[in-house]
């Protein structure tokens, strides 16, 4: 079984701030602390920070550990409802966080989807954090299976849908990280026939650092989160973004030796193969981008952004949705002082694409053929919430097929008109 | 001169006029043709002349007054008449004024009123620089005076009696007992003298000789003779009129008569020198006057010998004739050159560079040329020594109004520290034209900037001197002075860039502007505007600039602001007028009633959003840079970027409240889509404007700015390169289109009223559709919403057809826009601007359903978008879209 981040619960409280204020706070020895908590039902991986040089960067107040230790063992519904019996102790620690900060405008939530304790206790922190404030914004990484394995999680399919309709009710900002796709791009791209989680990790993080480089190193515009995804996301609904990432190396690698231009990384970046998302190309439906953001990092000449969106556009290189303007947004930013890279220019793409769909309806595939057999579903009845009936799964089921039809619908240029017909019809 | 003042001057000149403005680029674009063209010179002057005298009603009576002009040195004559006879020759010009003056001067009763103002036009014309945009006055003058009989020698009359009152005032005043004892200098004074010496015919030849050669020595000495009289002047630069008497043998008459002009010439410069001794004709004059008056003691030598001689009966007239031909050579000199300085009433640089023209012209000449040069060498040892002064100190000591720099505001040296004027570095010095003496024409600019350095330097740092320049001798080869005046520069150059750049830090001061200005500090604008938003969203009058003030303070820091050392001198600034109007105040010319209209109307509804901008506070001498004109333009740029941040704030707003809509069930929340993908629309507009001013425009302009400011040499350069910058920015922009910014303003009043109207629907669709969908499905999890509302349907109807309404108005105002700017980038080859077309555009929604529009222009269209006014623009931007 392999959980990219198992169990590795960060919560941000950011400012709308500079730099290392964004998502740290100085403590009284002037050390930089960062506003993260962390939770896990099980020790496991928490010991492994805790015993990393990491260890004293955090606070240790903000690491919560379940008392049973016993993990929810990869079942989502246990996840959820130990949720429910720590409630009062992690939301303590949230919520004295929240206060430290001085502008609160958002959270940003790190799970996976489909073992126990990522996809149950995070869903029920997701709409509790959603209740508690709900004007705030919620960003969460969440991390999708890979599915060119076999997951020794045979409830996966299960978790993954209940989490997903939290995603799509609950949270505002939804960046996938498919690990299908991380592991292919690890061993297509990269060269690393087995790569390693901190390997894999470090891709992540990269994209991670990058999507917020805007808000820590202040420049002329996307200053602030919501700066940064109310463009991409035009209808509430539609909030799972996908990420490309240019160029791609690890630090095996050397360097190539070619000139990278801004045209260059735009171009890459709309490649399919520098996608973090492995969706299978859908021939039926056309799908399109409903809006690009593209984070670029280094020495870059405004004037040379807008040729390459001129040669873009020139070449259709990218399809956009017809029923309203989309742009290709570049916000261009500093790079971090500290690291060094041997890139001249280096990109990071955020996109909202239908395609994305394919991802969801791969869930809803294996939901279904798993849902026939009625397998495994004891481990759900012992669960309160499962103990009655099944509805829960039913109604999931049915938030995500409509998100399917949503992203499908967004293809076609009489998308705003599309509810609209079907609303009657169903009263 | 640049491009745009003469824009300016036209512009000007045009509403004096009364002629609408739209010909004014054709106009400006001739001028800085015929500009350049008059540069060319000389030559052209002749034809140009030959053109007039064709055009004049009387072609003789020009002629002469020409000639009349040219002989008196006037400056830029040419020129003059050059761009005289351009106006005659041009049609365009010709009737467009023609037309406005005829009316103007039916008002006026086809009096003579306006001669004088022409006439102080024509002085001002020959007497200062003859630029260009004073060109355009006198022209309209001139065409409209054409048509009124002209009167130049009254006119010409009128210039003189000016001038003369106007220099009197220099200096102090001529004592009295000058003008009363006639005595002091030897030049014919008329005594009643009854001398009869009897009929000189009578007698011998001989004893006639002797008596001549008496009366002829008695006249070079400036004393009538008894049979040599004489008649004065009428004009004091004439010779007198000598007369022999007639009895005289005709043989020695016409002997005597070839030395009389030398007696004329020296009644000339006698009475040149007295003249110009005097105080207000200034130390030129009287530098030259010395140099003459120890000439004269020679020829008076000359004289005294030669009567020695003709005591001792040794000297006949044949023997004096000889004796002082050579003298007669350079005394016409001398006359001819004190008779055009007293004619033109030069001084100052312009007797100088009369004195060097004529020692150049006498190259070859020998003795001839050393005594101009004598004379030159001596008249410009006052002006070198200001020169010296200007170059060193950067001190104007002229009394006289001789030196070619003017200090505009002298006297007030105190208050000039503590308030700098605004414009200080281009109205303060100038420089004279007529006063640059001809051999230092090449130097002025140079030599108007180091003094200006000076000066600045000085102010900052009493102690800077420039290194002994030594002493400037004016001599024929321009070397002697040139590498003096060059090494001057150089070291105050250097001295104020690094003044300027190092130890005022110029460029940290920039770049700190520029992010507060330019909003390059986001996390700054963005804390800003949190914070200020409650006190700036209240009207202009209620805001309490005192709370503002503390609030910015604390914005600054607690942003990364606070890491800049100039941050302190950020302030607020309310200003009681929105962006547009004081753009178009800026861009039009409004006429009194307006003025006085406006902002009483405005204030009422202005909030302090609108009003809101930041100040800035600049010491000296970095307000030579950052003076007040340009403060205004960076506030300008803020105020434009910062409401349109503002916008976008609100925009974002709306998407935060209204991603609740995600547990609305479909049916429902699709209601809402329509009104969703406005909001994108809208946020994609403002946010891809917003990205184009700031990276396109400003950031581009910024990084040309920083790689001329590090090859930059001089100040001026530095003033020169920032303004570029600055205008850039404000063009691009669209600052300064005020049909791009009426229509940009638009649209973000749109946005703003679409975000109000969403934000006042917000509690009424909550309770709608989170109590409709509870009713139905129990199980979705959020707070009840208690009251269910009675007339869901009827709101969202109207709620419908306001956002279509929002959706027609918002699309209309982006085709007129698109258009505009297709057009504009048509017509100027800005490519900048067009960028933001692809911005906006990039999947051709607009463009595609544009045409859409355009095909269904049938009564069907029509009929969907019945939303008053607003349907009729949407029709016409239908009509006009081209393709894009």
């Amino acid at each position: 079984m392999e959980y990219l981040l198992k169990g590795r619960w960060k919560i941000m409280p950011r400012r709308a701030q500079t730099g290392k204020d964004v998502f740290f706070y100085q403590a009284d020895d002037e050390h930089y602390i960062p506003r993260s908590v962390l939770l896990d039902l099980e020790p496991r991986v928490i010991h492994t920070i805790m015993n990393s040089p990491y260890a004293k960067l955090y606070n240790p107040e903000n690491i919560y550990m379940s008392k049973q230790g016993g993990g929810a063992g990869n079942n989502w519904a246990a996840g959820f409802s130990q949720g429910e019996r720590i409630y009062d102790e992690v939301f303590d620690i949230i919520d004295r966080e929240a206060d430290g900060s001085d502008s609160l405008e958002g959270f940003v939530l790190c799970h996976s989807i489909a073992g126990g304790t990522g996809s149950g206790l995070g869903s029920y922190i997701l709409e509790r954090l959603n209740d508690r404030f709900p004007k705030k914004l919620v960003q969460t990484y969440s991390v999708f299976p890979n599915q060119d394995e076999i997951s020794d999680v045979v409830v996966q399919p299960y978790n993954s849908l209940l989490t997903l309709k939290r995603l799509t009710q609950s949270a505002d900002c939804v960046v996938v990280l498919d690990n299908t796709a991380l592991n292919r791009i690890a061993s297509d791209r990269l060269h690393i026939t087995n790569p390693t989680f901190s390997q894999i990790n470090s891709l992540v993080s990269n994209i991670m650092s990058v999507s917020t480089a805007t808000l820590r190193y202040p420049s002329y515009m996307n200053n602030d989160l919501i700066g940064l995804i109310a463009p991409l996301i035009p209808t509430p609904r539609l909030h799972f973004l996908m990420t490309g990432f240019t160029p791609l190396t690890t630090d095996q690698e050397v360097a190539s030796v070619r000139k990278t231009t801004v045209l260059d990384v735009m171009r890459r970046l709309l490649q399919p193969k520098n996608m973090m998302v492995s969706t299978p190309l859908d021939r039926n439906t056309q799908h399109c981008y409903i809006s690009i953001l593209n984070i670029i990092q280094g020495e870059v000449d405004p004037t040379q952004v807008h040729k390459s969106l001129q040669r873009i556009r020139e070449r259709k290189m990218a399809q956009f949705i017809p029923w309203g303007p989309a742009s290709i947004q570049v916000a261009l930013s500093k790079k971090s002082p500290y690291i060094q890279s041997a890139h001249r220019v280096s990109g990071l793409m955020l996109a909202n694409h239908t395609n994305i769909s394919a991802l969801f309806e791969r869930t809803l595939k294996q939901y279904d053929k798993l849902r026939k057999r009625e397998a495994f579903l004891e481990q759900f009845r012992k669960e309160n919430m499962f103990a009655e009936s099944l509805d829960e799964l039913d109604q999931s089921r049915e938030v995500v097929q409509l998100l399917v039809d949503e992203y499908v619908a967004a293809t076609n240029p009489d998308y705003l008109s599309w509810g609209l017909k079907q609303g009657p019809m169903e009263t | 001169m640049s491009e745009f003042r003469i824009h300016h001057q036209v512009s000007e000149l045009f509403s004096l006029l009364g002629i609408k403005s739209d010909a004014a680029e054709r106009y400006t674009e001739h001028l800085s043709n015929s500009a350049e063209r008059m540069d060319n010179g000389q030559e052209s002057a002749a034809s140009a002349v030959h053109i007039l005298a064709e055009a004049a009603p009387d072609p003789q009576a020009f002629l002469t007054k020409y000639n009349e002009l040219k002989s008196r040195n006037m400056r830029d004559l040419d020129r003059l008449v050059v761009v005289l006879s351009g106006l005659v020759q041009d049609p365009g010009i010709r009737q467009a004024v023609e037309g406005r003056s005829r009316l103007r001067l039916e008002e006026d009763g086809l009096s003579l009123t306006t001669v004088p103002s022409v006439l102080a036009d024509i002085e001002q014309a020959t007497q200062t620089t003859l630029s260009r945009d004073q060109l355009n006055e006198l022209r309209e003058r001139l065409l409209r005076e054409s048509q009124v009989s002209h009167a130049p020698s009254e006119a010409l009359q009128n210039i003189e009696r000016m001038n003369e009152s106007r220099a009197r005032h220099l200096g102090p005043t001529t004592p009295e007992w000058l003008d009363n004892r006639p005595y002091l200098s030897l030049d014919f004074v008329k005594v009643e003298q009854s001398q009869d010496g009897g009929i000189l015919g009578n007698i011998a030849s001989i004893s006639q000789e002797h008596q001549l050669i008496e009366d002829v020595l008695n006249v070079m000495m400036g004393i009538e003779g008894m049979y040599i009289t004489v008649q004065l002047p009428s004009k004091h630069y004439d010779p007198p009129q000598f007369t022999v008497d007639t009895s005289v043998e005709p043989s020695l008459r016409t002997l005597v008569s070839r030395i009389l002009p030398l007696c004329g010439h020296y009644s000339q410069l006698t009475r040149f020198v007295e003249s110009r001794s005097r105080y207000h004709h200034g130390l030129v004059n009287h530098a030259l006057s010395a140099a003459i008056t120890s000439l004269i003691k020679d020829y008076m030598l000359l004289v005294t010998q030669l009567e020695g001689l003709h005591q001792r009966w040794a000297l006949t007239l044949h023997k004096l004739y000889f004796y002082v031909e050579k003298t007669m050579a350079v005394m016409d000199m001398l006359a001819s050159v004190t008779k055009v300085i007293s004619k033109s009433d030069a001084h100052g640089g312009a007797v100088l560079s009369l004195l060097h023209d004529r020692t150049t012209n006498l190259t070859g000449c020998g003795q001839l040329q050393e005594v101009m040069l004598f004379l030159t060498q001596s008249a410009a040892v006052p002006y070198m020594d200001m020169l010296t002064k200007w170059l060193k100190r950067g001190i104007i000591n002229d009394p006289y109004h001789e030196f070619m720099v003017v200090d505009r505001e002298s006297g007030s040296e105190e208050d000039e520290e503590e308030d700098p004027a605004d414009d200080y570095w281009e109205k303060r010095y100038t420089t004279v034209a007529q006063n640059i003496p001809s051999f230092l024409q090449h130097h002025a600019t140079v030599i108007l900037r180091t003094g200006k350095y000076l000066n600045v330097i000085r102010q900052s740092d009493q102690s800077v001197v420039c290194p002994d320049p030594g002493v400037l001798v004016y001599g024929l080869c321009s070397r002697s002075y040139g590498e003096l005046i060059e090494k001057t520069y150089n070291f105050a150059s250097k001295r104020i860039l690094q003044l300027l750049m190092e130890e005022k830090d110029l460029m940290g001061r920039l770049r700190s502007i520029k992010h507060y200005f330019l909003l390059d500090q986001g996390d700054f604008v963005v804390q800003l505007m949190s914070l200020c938003e409650e006190e700036l969203t209240k009207n202009i009058d209620d805001v309490l600039p005192t709370r503002l003030e503390s609030l910015l303070e604390l914005a600054l820091r607690t942003s990364a602001a606070n890491s800049d050392p100039y941050k302190d001198d950020i302030e607020c600034d309310l200003q009681p007028i929105t962006l547009m109007n004081q753009m178009l105040r800026i861009l039009s010319i409004e006429t009194e009633d307006e003025r006085e209209y406006y902002p009483q109307e405005e204030r009422l509804q202005l909030t302090g959003l609108e009003g809101f901008s930041l100040g800035y506070k600049v010491t000296w001498p970095l307000s030579l840079v950052l003076d007040k004109k340009t403060i205004a333009c960076y506030q300008m740029i803020f105020r434009h970027l910062f409401y349109c941040k503002h916008v976008e704030q609100l925009l974002c707003r709306v998407w935060v409240s209204n991603k609740v809509a995600k547990s609305f069930p479909v049916s429902a929340s699709r209601t809402y889509t329509a009104a969703f993908a406005l909001r994108q629309r809208m946020l994609n507009f403002i946010q891809n404007i917003e990205y184009y001013m700031m990276f396109e425009v400003i950031e581009h302009n910024w990084q040309t700015f920083i790689n001329k400011m590090q090859k930059v040499e001089n100040v001026d350069d530095v003033l020169s390169f920032h303004n570029d910058f600055l205008s850039g920015c404000l063009k691009d922009c669209m600052l300064t289109s005020p049909e791009l910014l009426r229509i940009i303003s638009k649209l973000t009043s749109i946005c703003v009223s679409f975000a109000n109207f969403i934000e006042r629907m917000k509690k009424y669709y909550m309770e709608a559709e989170l109590w409709v969908s509870d009713e139905r499905r129990d199980s979705v999890d959020h707070e009840d919403s208690p009251e269910p509302a009675a007339t869901t349907h009827e709101d969202s109807q109207s709620f419908e057809q306001t956002i279509s309404r929002f959706e027609l108005q918002f699309s209309g105002m982006i085709y007129t826009l698109m258009e505009r700017i297709l057009e504009m980038g048509r017509d100027s080859y800005n490519d900048a601007l067009v960028n933001v077309i692809y911005r906006l555009d990039l999947n051709m929604y607009y463009t595609k359903k544009h045409e859409h529009l355009r095909l269904v222009a049938s009564p069907d269209a029509s009929v969907e978008c019945n939303s008053g006014p607003l349907s009729s623009e949407c029709e016409e931007a239908a009509q006009d879209m081209p393709h894009l």
